[in-house]
């Protein structure tokens, strides 16, 4: 709420992915005051759809689903072979991961775990891969590989370049023959989309024209079946916000249970994850706020300033150490809370930058690189794309309180807190946990900000 | 029994196949990875005349005028114009000292030299410009300038030019195999080269071949083919480092001075800007060459020098390659010869091959002609024309009329002109296969501007076996995207023609992705780490292809059908 002297709130959350969302609404839950500030999209609007926690510890590329170890085990079993992991630093928290994920969904419309106690789901992505997950959005959940032995109808549009039944049929069929499931499925290739300019359409204008035309879409569905499908695999374009329509229309004109596979590029599931993540702030009470924030003196709470989040000047790279790519002077607002939860992402989002060095731009917090010197530039990166690459897992450290620490190790400011893809140790892409880091430190630290802004002063100015 | 096995599918050993197969000679043309993979692909993009050989290799710069003329001709549509800027700094430019005044005055007599070179190959003269002058043609040049002057170059792509010379020697009976490696000589009586045993690395099947002549024109790889003869051959290779921005940051090519005084250059080069280049000896395994982030900061620094707002602009990646440049003892880099040099190996104990190394891009064809001169006098029979210097290339028949095409084809009029460029008089092919298939209509790379008929005509004619192959045919993933958005549309349409199976095509697209990632890693600046950690997300993450093998560079490449030739040009009536 602003006052005279700027805005003043309880908690402050930085960032408006999955980490940030959630730290706003146990924060909220907690019943403090709550100020969002986002500056745009990140990597949550792009990502797949799916919410992974935790890799199957012994899953090969020859034995994919690993030993089908439930979720909960996976995170214990993560924790001990990467000490540097948000996992293992929360390890006294561990035991709380249903109660995380429990809230995550209820907080949430729009989003499912399956239970801990239980392994992560084989989902279809539209390279005819799979992709184990605890979690997904509700229409892509359902799509289980591992545990339906029906002869799943797999759709595309005959005369797009994009979704092509008959290869993506023959290549998911494959995929579960290597990961040793015998798995039918059969193309079906709708003449949806046969205008002639129709070969140019992309993922989200696919999803309006379904959004715009879902009976036609259905229908042609029905054209193509062939017979002995039991349910329907989708491409990840059922809708800019409510596939629900589409499904239940397909389960009452067809008889058949649907879902909607993962995305890749360009993903209309992600954007309607950002959208569910919105909803959900919107509905608690959370204030959210367009802009970004930056300390005026580094690491300093007392020195935090709103800035406007329109587009300025392009950002300029340069090699030197520590030349900050900085745009045009603006309007800056002071902000006050009683605790502060970064969960500004990682290279993507903005969350951390490199120009010379990596640095953390909103607080100037230090980065780490799990066992390595940040101002090297040897070592960041392994030849291999897919070895281990300590650049992409640079962060800033957290204590067991997810407290940022300075370079010796204390912690920064008993008020502020980081969750999400901010944190070291922690690779969004490599390690398969970015949706469970992002929702477990996102729950923690957002109770614990609660905690912290009601111990100190309240934004109306009592107490002390 | 072949009468010559050229080894090598860079520049000089699809230059030589195409002059042998045109004289007559039954050709075999064998290259363990793609056309252009090797040196001739990491090429600047030019071909140009050597400016800087004026000095001390006048013949170098001579006979890369004159071939560059004549490559003009064959392949008119590959070419396009690169002016440059020689600019004269000063450190108080109201006040140049006589230093930097003579060092202007030298500049002028060079070029003016360089002139007399230029009609050679259509270049134009150059030009003397005022300081006001340069800033007004090039106003993102620091203001410390006494004057500038223009000269010409001619910018090419070296992918296109190899794969043109390719089918042009297949059009003439050449045999060629991509993807196949030589693994030992056949060796008859007195240590006589009688052929090649080659192993197809597609299938691993390993086939004798005879051949009464074996050419090794493998670059920085001929030394080690050599040493499967016995042979040792000695190549100074040296390392050249460039960087691709995302954007053009210069109208003209400008010269600048890196910090060991060495000339490295800006260039526009279609849609982007070049930077280079870096010369070191390399000792290492041309088969394995790593960019470094010094060597990105070293050109980076060199430029931001003379464009000081360089910074708005993102290094799409970074690429290098090993000049295979004659050996000598004593020399700097920068000061080695780039004359080429042919070996023959008889006096080694090993007649019957022959090597040859040295020598630059634009003078390949003048090369390729004296080399297979030699081939036919080793090979005892009259010398018969060349004539590489008159048959245009495919493609370079004729320039089709891109407003017309595209207004017939319904295909955006830029994309065909990009169509046009890579494949001349072979767009309309290209057009017509988009209308017999609606499909192939669409766009799947938009940095590049290349529809699915595009790839799927060098998938079926021109040898295009891999996503990598189609990268250099045709520039896929090689925009600001890098892959992000048409690697796994690409790979699907690569998985439909050739009906790989799954396994295949995963590692299609994680190859392209390693090659992609390589280029990337020297330069994670700024917005390149936002656009790689996002590719990361979609590729491992999303599309969970982490945890497959990462020899993928080297794996074995995939079923080949037996597709056929190129359909031969159709008319230029577009009604």
């Amino acid at each position: 709420m602003p006052t005279e002297g700027g805005l003043r709130t309880d908690v402050l959350v930085l960032g408006g992915g999955m980490a940030g969302t959630v730290a706003a609404l146990a924060a909220r839950r907690r019943g403090a005051h709550v100020t969002l500030v986002r500056r745009s999209y990140g990597a949550t609007a792009l990502s797949s759809g799916a919410l992974d926690v935790a890799p199957d510890p012994l899953a090969t590329p020859q034995r994919p689903r690993g030993q089908e170890l439930s979720i909960e085990a996976c995170i214990h079993h993560l924790a001990a072979l990467r000490p540097d992991h948000p996992y293992a630093i929360l390890q006294d928290e561990l035991g709380r991961i249903p109660e995380v994920l429990a809230f995550a969904e209820e907080a949430i419309d729009g989003v499912r775990f399956v239970s801990p106690l239980e392994p992560s789901r084989g989902l279809a992505t539209p390279v005819g891969t799979l992709k184990f997950s605890a979690g997904a959005l509700d229409s892509v959940i359902g799509g289980d590989l591992v545990r339906s032995e029906e002869r799943i109808g797999v759709v595309g549009f005959r005369h797009h370049l994009e979704y092509d039944a008959e290869l993506w049929a023959r290549l998911l069929t494959e995929a579960c023959a290597e990961a040793g499931l015998v798995r039918t499925f059969l193309p079906v290739a709708c003449d949806f989309l046969s205008r002639e300019d129709d070969v140019l359409l992309r993922p989200f204008e696919i999803a309006q024209r379904i959004d715009d035309e879902p009976g036609a879409f259905v229908s042609s569905l029905g054209r193509a079946l062939p017979s002995g499908v039991q349910r329907l695999l989708l491409p990840p374009v059922l809708s800019r916000g409510e596939p629900d329509t589409v499904l239940r229309l397909i389960e009452d004109r067809l008889f058949l249970p649907a879902t909607e596979s993962l995305a890749t590029r360009l993903s209309v599931l992600g954007l309607r994850l950002q959208r569910f993540l919105d909803a959900a702030l919107e509905r608690e009470g959370v204030d959210v706020v367009e802009g970004e924030v930056r300390a005026g003196a580094d690491r300093d709470l007392d020195t935090l300033a709103l800035r406007s989040a329109r587009p300025r000047s392009p950002p300029r790279q340069a090699f030197l150490p520590g030349a900050e790519p900085r745009g045009e002077d603006e309007e800056e607002a002071p902000i006050r809370a009683g605790a502060v939860v970064l969960a500004t992402g990682k290279y993507l989002a903005g969350g951390l930058a490199k120009n010379g060095c990596l640095f953390e731009p909103s607080m100037r917090l230090p980065v780490t690189l799990p066992g390595r010197r940040c101002s090297s530039s040897y070592g960041l990166t392994s030849h291999e794309l897919v070895g281990e690459q300590p650049f992409f897992a640079a962060g800033v450290r957290v204590d067991s309180r997810l407290h940022p620490l300075d370079e010796g190790g204390r912690v920064v400011d008993e008020r502020l807190f980081a969750c999400g893809d901010l944190l070291a140790g922690h690779d969004p892409a490599g390690d398969g946990t970015a949706m469970g880091v992002a929702v477990f430190t996102g729950y923690l630290a957002g109770r614990w900000a609660a905690l912290a802004a009601a111990e100190g002063t309240s934004f109306s100015g009592e107490g002390g | 029994m072949y009468d010559l096995v050229v080894i090598g599918g860079g520049v000089n050993g699809t230059g030589i196949a195409r002059d042998a197969a045109m004289r007559g000679h039954r050709t075999l043309l064998v290259e363990k990875r793609d056309f252009a993979a090797g040196s001739s692909g990491a090429n600047s993009g030019m071909i140009h005349g050597g400016l800087r050989y004026l000095q001390y290799d006048r013949r170098v710069t001579e006979l890369s005028c004159i071939d560059s003329g004549y490559i003009q001709r064959i392949a008119p549509h590959l070419l396009f114009r690169i002016p440059f800027l020689f600019p004269i700094h000063a450190e108080r430019p109201d006040r140049p000292t006589v230093k930097e005044r003579l060092w202007g005055y030298a500049v002028r007599v060079v070029l003016d030299l360089y002139d007399v070179y230029q009609p050679y190959k259509r270049g134009k003269p150059s030009t003397r410009l005022s300081a006001q002058e340069a800033y007004a043609l090039e106003p993102s040049l620091r203001r410390d300038l006494i004057a500038a002057i223009s000269f010409d170059e001619w910018g090419i792509d070296p992918f296109r030019l190899c794969a043109a010379n390719a089918l042009s020697a297949r059009r003439h009976g050449a045999d060629l195999a991509t993807y196949t490696e030589v693994i030992d000589f056949l060796r008859g009586e007195g240590g006589r080269v009688e052929g090649v045993v080659l192993k197809d690395r597609q299938s691993g099947r390993i086939e004798p071949v005879r051949a009464r002549i074996v050419f090794n024109a493998a670059g920085p790889w001929a030394p080690k083919v050599a040493r499967l003869a016995g042979v040792e051959l000695r190549i100074r290779g040296g390392k050249g480092v460039h960087l691709t921005l995302d954007r053009r940051v210069s109208n003209y090519a400008i010269l600048c001075q890196a910090a060991d005084g060495r000339e490295v250059f800006v260039m526009p080069h279609g849609q982007t800007s070049v930077i280079g280049t870096t010369d070191d000896d390399f000792y290492g395994d041309p088969d394995d060459i790593r960019i470094h982030e010094d060597e990105v900061r070293y050109l980076w620094e060199a430029i931001e020098r003379s464009i000081p707002s360089l910074g708005f602009a993102r290094i799409l990646r970074a690429w290098a390659g090993i000049r295979p440049t004659a050996w000598d003892w004593g020399k700097p880099e920068d000061d080695l010869s780039r004359e080429h040099v042919i070996y023959d190996h008889r006096l080694q104990g090993a007649p019957g091959l022959l090597s040859m190394v040295g020598g630059k891009l634009a003078s390949y064809r003048i090369m390729a002609e004296e080399a297979v001169d030699v081939i036919e006098d080793r090979l005892g029979v009259p010398r018969r024309p060349c004539r590489t210097h008159l048959e245009p290339l495919p493609g370079g028949e004729s320039y089709p009329d891109v407003a017309a095409l595209a207004r017939e084809y319904r295909i955006p009029e830029t994309t065909v002109a990009r169509i046009a460029y890579r494949h001349g008089a072979n767009a309309v092919a290209i057009c017509e296969l988009a209308r017999k298939e609606p499909r192939l209509r669409a766009p799947v790379c938009r940095c590049e501007q290349v529809i699915g008929a595009e790839l799927a005509y060098s998938i079926r004619y021109e040898e295009g076996r891999r996503l990598l192959d189609l990268r250099r045919r045709n520039r896929l993933a090689m925009g600001p995207c890098q892959g992000s958005d048409c690697a796994q549309v690409a790979a699907a349409l690569l998985a439909r023609e050739l009906d790989l199976d799954a396994q295949s095509h995963r590692n299609e697209l994680l190859s392209l992705l390693q090659l992609r990632w390589k280029g990337q890693r020297g330069v994670l600046v700024g917005a390149s780490a936002a656009q790689q950690e996002l590719s990361r997300c979609q590729h491992l993450g999303a599309a969970a292809l982490t945890g497959l093998p990462t020899e993928v560079e080297d794996r074995p490449p995939l079923p080949r059908r037996t597709i056929g030739e190129e359909p031969a040009p159709l008319p230029m009536e577009v009604r």
